[in-house]
């Protein structure tokens, strides 16, 4: 496989949940991008926006309404028998929660072995047990982990479990969906430093979502911000930080507080009016338009398409690259 | 009135609140848990101060103290003084403690959802504040749409009547304000007020609180594990972990010149957004001690890349920088003799400005 041809191409992805009746919620509203193989892409947006239901469709937990979601050029959504079973070893999730997600009746070795029996990834016990201890290392822990069950642990080493898991069975693809967001800080870090060290040694290819925009302009290399379903903006991450060209962008970047208070005192704060607007009954045309302070007739009648503004920056704005920021 | 006008400008340099040698445990079956061991500190009139800590490192209790709420198995221990504007705090009657909470000082808390009364509408909850301090029903119900008004709720009229359920996040957290300030307390709690709200609200909110000090001049404990956060919006900064508070100073001393090597570790923790891609943070080694048996000597020593022997047996003093003595911190780092060698391996992890350690 050449190094050009996308690992997962998403397109035109639409997922809707009936809520209460005929009220229909519009969790993921026509996205489409492209993740390279050996790339980290990041996904920002404030709670509600639709990331982990994006993220979830992608490796096909959810079935997506309208759209298509191909890995390696195939559609996740429609692989059957042997070709389902190698999309599952190949794609991988770390979850937000690590207290939720891993399974409190079962031991270490069992959590992380489960992935490696059903894959039939050794040979014999002894190879079975000697992995399981190499991935404990990997991570940071150690074999005697190994016996002990989830509750005997805090939450960053439950963290490292969660990769453990994930790693076990040899994946390609990784979904982090909010990996870092329930740790302490100096926790986050380690996990952040454990996460790009595998990317580096292992080839992995993450989706990374969460909502503390340093954090993702921290991992990623490209970087889309979501609001209410749909992708704003979406552009390599040092580009996105240096030259947002949305308003919500804007907006979203002047509100992350930087632990500096010169810059913190110097800085023009937008402060954005209200609160998001429920996906239920979305604003008509751009999703932003309600709160944004350009906004125009325009915007209410017709929603911006995603078009490439700059190389590889793509902003979903009428007026984007018009004026300078 | 104006007697108490005047005896109010006399105490603009006096601290409102005065924390001595605080100590609160509890007592749970797997022992005593010293959740704060031995602070001390104090805010003025009109200060800003944030406490600044991790998880388990006792910044809630030391709140949940000053408001005199800690409750079985929790116990304030013997010694531990709380002044508020000179009373102590442990003596006061049931009468003068709910008058002391609610008026004079009075609390924000980070779960909205969770403090707010789920079955009582939210307009009613303000009031019921107001009509505790003597304001009658009628009046009180005005203030209280005047105040969600005042908090930036639109239709607060509407809003009066609706239950906590419906409101969104962000606003069940101006709703918590405006109890908050309901009768212009003179020093307000904010427990990690933002933590459970996305960035933008956060701004919101942050901006509604500087607001309240800028015009009534409420002194405000922040209290926060985001140094962004405190970054804009703090005079004076308190770093706790385990218990102790390790380091203390203005903003300026506490950004630019940390002296504590874990205020330097946190610093160098968190990614900016103007710090290069995929660089390695600094992060700390294994985890804070275990309060039930809380370590001998310093609390930071174990995780510590500069530790020494005297750090495993002695607890470090607090030594004072600087000419007004603002600054301070508690660490073996800055004892007269102190070793060349450790001096020179801290100058490399020191955090300077800039952001980045002089490693890199």
């Amino acid at each position: 496989m050449s190094s050009k041809a996308p690992l997962l191409e998403v397109t035109g992805l639409k997922k809707y949940f009936q809520v209460g009746g005929k009220d229909i919620l519009k969790a993921v509203d026509d996205v489409s991008f492209q993740i390279m193989p050996g790339e980290t892409l990041g996904v920002v947006g404030e709670s509600g926006c639709g990331k982990t239901t994006c993220g979830r469709t992608c490796v096909g937990m959810y079935k997506p309404t309208e759209g298509k979601v191909l890995y390696n050029g195939k559609d996740v959504h429609s692989l059957k028998g042997a070709e389902r079973k190698a999309f599952s070893k190949d794609v991988q999730i770390i979850f937000q929660d690590p207290y939720a997600s891993l399974n409190p009746r079962m031991t270490v070795a069992e959590i992380i072995g489960e992935g490696m029996d059903i894959h039939h990834l050794y040979t014999g016990k002894k190879e079975r047990q000697e992995r399981i201890g190499e991935l404990l290392r990997m991570v940071g822990l150690n074999q005697e982990h190994a016996n002990r069950f989830i509750h005997e642990f805090s939450g960053g080493q439950r963290q490292r479990i969660g990769i453990a898991r994930a790693l076990a069975v040899e994946p390609k693809f990784i979904l982090c969906d909010e990996p870092v967001s329930a740790l302490d800080v100096s926790i986050q870090a380690q996990i952040a430093n454990l996460l790009i060290r595998f990317q580096r040694e292992l080839g992995l290819t993450y989706l990374f979502i969460a909502h503390d925009l340093a954090m993702v302009k921290h991992i990623s290399d490209r970087v889309a911000v979501m609001y209410l379903g749909a992708v704003m903006e979406l552009a390599d991450s040092e580009e996105l930080y240096s030259h947002p060209m949305h308003p919500y962008t804007e907006a979203l970047m002047s509100a992350i507080p930087i632990a500096d208070p010169d810059i913190e005192t110097d800085r023009k704060r937008i402060v954005l009016e209200g609160d998001v607007p429920s996906p239920i009954n979305a604003p008509a045309g751009c999703k932003f338009q309600n709160r944004c302070s350009r906004a125009q007739e325009c915007c209410r009648q017709k929603a911006p398409e995603l078009k490439e503004v700059a190389p590889n920056h793509f902003v979903a704005c009428h007026f984007a690259g018009e004026t300078e920021l | 009135m104006s007697e108490q006008n005047e005896k109010k400008e006399i105490n603009k340099n006096q601290p409102l609140l005065q924390v001595e040698d605080l100590r609160v445990s509890y007592y749970t079956y797997a022992g005593e848990v010293q959740s704060v061991r031995g602070i001390s500190f104090d805010v003025k009139q009109g200060e800003i101060m944030a406490i600044i800590g991790e998880s388990g490192c006792g910044k809630s209790v030391t709140a949940r103290s000053i408001m005199s709420l800690i409750r079985k198995p929790g116990k304030i221990k013997e010694g531990s003084k709380i002044l508020f504007d000179g009373k102590n705090v442990a003596a006061m009657t049931k009468k003068e403690l709910s008058k002391y909470r609610g008026g004079e000082c009075s609390m924000v808390f980070q779960d909205a959802l969770v403090a707010l009364d789920p079955t009582m509408r939210v307009g009613k909850q303000i009031m019921e504040n107001l009509c505790i301090h003597g304001w009658s029903k009628k009046d009180a119900k005005e203030e209280a749409i005047r105040l969600l008004g005042a908090v930036g709720i639109p239709n607060a009229e509407r809003r009066f009547k609706q239950y906590p359920f419906e409101f969104s996040g962000g606003m069940r957290q101006r709703a918590m304000i405006a109890m908050a300030v309901a009768c212009q307390p003179r020093l307000v709690i904010a427990d990690e007020p933002t933590t459970a709200l996305d960035v933008t609200i956060q701004a919101q909110i942050m901006e509604l609180l500087k607001k309240l000090r800028d015009e009534d001049g409420t002194s405000i404990i922040l209290i926060s594990h985001d140094f962004g956060v405190v970054a804009g919006f703090a005079d004076v900064i308190t770093v706790m972990y385990a218990g102790k508070i390790i380091e203390r100073g203005t903003k300026g001393e506490i950004f630019y010149e940390p002296k504590h090597p874990y205020t330097w570790a946190l610093l160098g923790a968190v990614p900016r957004l103007d710090w290069k891609n995929k660089q390695e943070l600094r992060t700390i080694r294994g985890t804070p001690p275990d309060l039930v048996a809380p370590p001998k000597g310093c609390p930071f020593a174990k995780r510590c890349e500069l530790c020494m022997n005297v750090c495993l047996e002695e607890e470090p003093p607090v030594k004072a920088f600087g000419e007004d003595g603002t600054h301070s911190a508690a660490c073996w780092l800055y004892a007269e003799d102190a070793p060349q060698e450790v001096l020179e391996k801290a100058k490399k992890f020191a955090f300077t400005r800039g952001g980045r350690t002089n490693e890199q």
